[in-house]
């Protein structure tokens, strides 16, 4: 008796659940139109294609969405990640982009899809083309490659003698409330990078960063914890040295538990520029963008992508500290 | 049942925190971030040919004097700290500063002239100290923004 009153609510049910469904459409938003205002060039045609099919329905204009994707309430779900898409890397606006800009997503492309991270999981269990094989992040990895084959670097000085520099009354400040921090000079240099894209980093960490990462307790970081990185151009000196040209960017990240909980603690800020404008239009801009290439890095650093690898010899190294402290 | 899972367990987090141990004292190598004093960054480099990175640090009157605002060596203090370059284990393209090689001094002398000496490591081969300084003393300080 009881299961046949249990199966005559199915209809029910049913007709409420569709009754919902359609409710849901009066609030259902389409994705905004954006224009194509220059698309990317002279990439071979077997990346394009990837590229097409993998990537341009969240980071482009040309979303070819399916009828299921415009339905209420999963629309929702694909319009916020057109929206974070579209703010992190857009190829339907690539003429944005200056060559160097260009050449370090591609490294970022291949990075994500690398890491398993891109197309994002989510999609490619309701969308299985767009998954990539092994032989197409190689052809990714490739092409990657062979852009820095092509990098033209600036004749030494030139970029010096050009910069302009800018006297700020006040420092600017990120979205999310960072402030641009001069002091980050008199923090200690925990690490340099460059990226064959055309730029050269050196990394500063503050005191709390630095005994953190000395004592091996970054797992978590301690909250004060505190990194900028400066970016500059590269510039090629008569020797064959590549040194710092001209100011591209300062970037930080802060630790803070309680005020970052969106971006596992940490707190991002980018200042571009010689006016050192800030990126971001609001205090998302971070879960937008920055924290989803930082998590790979959750278990082997804690979020930074530079910390000091271990291949110093710890002997020569303790020898040459007793030399200098005599 | 509990007991042997709770020996199990304990077991496993001996063996596992002596096998991290041992590893790392066989392997002998620590994280280093270079401890520069009174000094202050100036510049980096690095150089493919060499496979090296570097970064350059000195006092107040180093950097002035390779920002061209005087052209005395008096009180000039400078470090030159080499590494060598290696992939980065976090980032596919890109490069880091990985083992120390090398760290070198510039100082003023007594007689006006300055001094080089290597603190760690030896000096690069075919090079005199005279290069050794003159390559230093040719480097332009990095430019932030005001």
């Amino acid at each position: 008796m009881k299961l046949l009153k249990r199966i005559q609510l199915i209809p029910t049910i049913f007709i409420c659940i569709v009754v919902g469904l359609i409710a849901l459409q009066f609030f259902n938003r389409t994705i905004e139109q954006k224009a194509v205002t220059g698309h990317i060039r002279n990439v071979p045609k077997q990346v394009q294609l990837i590229l097409e099919r993998s990537c341009f329905n969240c980071h482009s204009n040309e979303q070819r969405l399916s009828f299921f994707d415009k339905i209420a309430p999963v629309s929702w779900i694909v319009n916020r990640d057109i929206n974070r898409a579209r703010e992190v890397m857009n190829f339907s606006e690539w003429d944005k982009l200056s060559d160097a800009e260009q050449k370090s997503k591609f490294y970022a492309i291949y990075n994500m899809v690398n890491a398993g991270k891109m197309p994002l999981p989510s999609y490619a269990l309701t969308h299985p083309d767009s998954k990539l094989s092994a032989v197409e992040v190689a052809t990714i990895k490739l092409y990657a490659l062979s852009l820095s084959a092509k990098d033209g670097l600036l004749p030494a000085r030139q970029g010096i003698a050009n910069v302009i520099e800018t006297t700020a009354a006040l420092a600017p400040v990120s979205p999310n409330g960072i402030p641009y921090n001069a002091d980050f000079k008199n923090w200690k240099v925990i690490g340099m990078s460059t990226l064959i894209d055309n730029t050269i980093r050196v990394i500063y960490g503050n005191d709390i960063a630095v005994r953190a990462i000395e004592e091996e307790n970054f797992h978590p970081w301690p909250d004060g914890s505190a990194v900028a990185k400066a970016v500059f151009k590269q510039t090629r000196k008569s020797n064959g040295d590549i040194v710092p040209g001209d100011f591209v960017n300062m970037q930080y990240m802060v630790k803070d538990g309680k005020t970052f909980k969106e971006t596992e603690g940490w707190g991002f800020a980018k200042f571009n520029g010689q006016d050192l404008k800030p990126t971001g239009k609001t205090a998302l801009f971070a879960q937008q963008s920055c924290i989803s290439c930082h998590r790979q890095l959750a278990e082997s650093t804690g979020y930074l992508f530079n910390v000091p690898p271990k291949v110093s010899s710890k002997r020569m190294i303790q020898q040459y500290l007793k030399t200098v402290q005599k | 049942m509990k007991k042997i899972l709770s020996v199990l367990f304990l077991c496993s987090l001996i063996f596992g925190s002596c096998s991290k141990n041992i590893s790392d004292k066989e392997n002998g190598k620590i994280r280093f971030m270079f401890e520069p004093g009174e000094l202050k960054f100036i510049s980096s480099s690095f150089n493919t040919d060499r496979q090296t990175m570097s970064a350059l640090y000195g006092n107040k009157e180093a950097l002035s004097l390779l920002e061209g605002a005087r052209h005395s060596h008096d009180r000039v203090s400078l470090k030159l700290v080499t590494y060598k370059m290696m992939e980065d284990p976090q980032y596919f393209g890109s490069k880091v500063n990985g083992e120390l090689l090398r760290v070198e001094t510039v100082k003023a002398g007594g007689d006006g002239k300055l001094d080089y000496t290597t603190e760690y490591g030896e000096i690069p081969s075919g090079e005199s100290r005279e290069q050794r300084i003159a390559d230093i003393m040719d480097t332009d300080p990095v430019n932030f923004p005001q």
